[in-house]
């Protein structure tokens, strides 16, 4: 009886180190590491902590699809399923990535998240803008209107489907 | 004699308040180890369903000829991709199916977490995570931890029951901390942003502005959101709810009479998180359903005067 109570202790100790080494990884692979969105499965939860005042996306803007020009643009998330494959909301992740990657110019970064973006979630041969948006939250959801609206280049999928 | 008092020193630790009349059976009461080995065997029944539901995903996956691996798939470099897929789904397959029969062994429980991690690193890959996964990883890593014969019946001995209880009320600690957490930033951020002049969580507008960026960021709408745009001052008492729920979860952890109370609030979260955001957290209301509403610790009979006594902040105010 003894011995179990020695060890209850122990597992006690134990599971309370396991969780101050949660919470201080967690939060270091979400906030502390450039560069690093989160060390899985560590996350800080941090999620919807600031309020957005004035927020920014990126999207894509697809003009042509196998040779035929998309007259007006579709953007990614309403394009046909002809030509957006997978999830969607994973696809908007990554173009915001890709996005981000060149504005920094990242060219190892773009390179990557373009492959990513072309193999998982296009199909066929794609020519595709890419655009910088910011914007209001709540004008943008009421009027449609951007702050802010910038084209950062044009791309092709290199090889269809 | 000098046992028994340890047993309760720690019962004393994770029941501060004055919730619990049992003392030291607050961790060793035979129907609450039951309960607590019932809901833990509950929670490898369901992850066995997630493995074999997912088996429907298996064809998209293996089409993949393009991912970013998560560090858990490493090894990724070292054979052909397809191979790799294979091995990360079957062995998801597996850890489901050792979960559901073995789960009493504590490898098999280990083999059930590095399943999981291997399969969610997996999915992870593609550009983005899901946080609505988490939970149901750090509860298995916690499980771990549930001593040997933990599942035995009839009910071990009192130092067994002890140690599972024990183990059963970190788990619930590590499901509330992600909350406290969650919490911690929104605090954070409230002070921050006030310092820069900025609406913060604490403005009428708070959760209009939050809907509206994630309506707008995802091109979708929502059930409530666009209501709730509209009226936005009926989002202030909802957001102050949150940061409340949220900020205190780790709170309850120790408050039995508590359980059900933050269990089903964070719920409620995460339906109306559903409702107005399209945000889904299926999974952590599963978790919270099984480790809080069903809690082995909730009190024998639902007393709200202890209740709203053992809520933060509140609590002191109510006559005792």
């Amino acid at each position: 009886m003894s011995l179990h109570s020695i060890s209850l202790r122990q597992i006690r100790s134990r599971l309370v180190v396991v969780l101050i080494v949660y919470f201080i990884a967690g939060t270091a692979s979400q906030r502390l590491v450039p560069g690093v969105d989160e060390i899985f499965p560590f996350f800080g939860w941090s999620l919807f902590s600031n309020v957005p005042n004035e927020s920014s996306r990126y999207t894509i803007l697809i003009e042509e699809h196998n040779g035929q020009a998309i007259d007006p643009p579709v953007v990614f998330l309403k394009a046909p399923e002809t030509i957006v494959t997978g999830n969607r909301n994973i696809g908007r992740k990554v173009i915001n990535k890709l996005g981000r990657a060149k504005t920094r110019d990242r060219k190892g970064k773009v390179k990557r998240y373009r492959r990513l973006l072309e193999s998982n979630y296009l199909q066929g041969r794609v020519r595709y803008e890419l655009v910088y948006e910011r914007y209001d939250p709540l004008e943008k959801w009421k009027t449609g209107e951007s702050i802010e609206l910038t084209s950062l280049g044009r791309f092709e999928t290199k090889v269809a489907k | 004699m000098r046992a028994q008092t340890r047993v309760e020193s720690i019962a004393a630790f994770f029941c501060p308040g004055s919730t619990d009349p049992d003392g030291a059976g607050y961790l060793t009461r035979p129907d609450r180890y039951v309960t607590a080995r019932t809901l833990v065997q509950a929670y490898y029944a369901i992850l066995f369903f997630l493995a074999a539901g997912s088996l429907y995903a298996w064809s998209g996956y293996l089409k993949s000829t393009e991912l970013i691996p998560r560090w858990p798939l490493f090894w990724f470099r070292f054979v052909d991709l397809e191979l790799g897929i294979h091995l990360v789904l079957w062995f998801h397959l597996l850890g489901g199916i050792v979960g559901l029969t073995l789960c009493k062994h504590r490898w098999a429980r280990i083999v059930v977490f590095v399943s999981l991690l291997e399969y969610l690193a997996f999915k992870f890959s593609f550009g983005s995570i899901n946080h609505g996964d988490h939970l149901g990883i750090l509860v298995s890593f916690m499980l771990i931890f549930l001593p040997v014969g933990w599942s035995s019946s009839p009910p071990p001995d009192r130092a067994t029951r002890a140690a599972t209880l024990l183990a059963f009320s970190a788990t619930q600690g590590m499901i509330m901390l992600t909350y406290s957490m969650s919490g911690l930033w929104k605090i954070w951020a409230i002070f921050s942003q006030t310092v820069q002049g900025e609406v913060s969580a604490l403005a009428p507008s708070a959760l209009a502005r939050q809907i509206a960026e994630k309506l707008v960021s995802s091109d979708t709408t929502s059930l409530l959101g666009p209501w709730l745009i509209d009226h936005y001052w009926l989002g202030w008492p909802l957001m102050i709810g949150t940061l409340y729920l949220e900020f205190f979860a780790l709170w309850s952890v120790t408050r039995p009479s508590l359980h059900r109370v933050f269990g089903l609030g964070l719920i409620l979260l995460h339906l109306s998180t559903h409702l107005t955001l399209n945000v889904i957290f299926v999974q952590n209301s599963l978790w919270l359903a099984l480790f809080f509403v069903f809690s082995p610790f909730n009190p024998d009979r639902f007393d709200w005067r202890q209740t709203l006594r053992d809520l933060p902040l509140i609590g002191r105010w109510i006559p005792g």
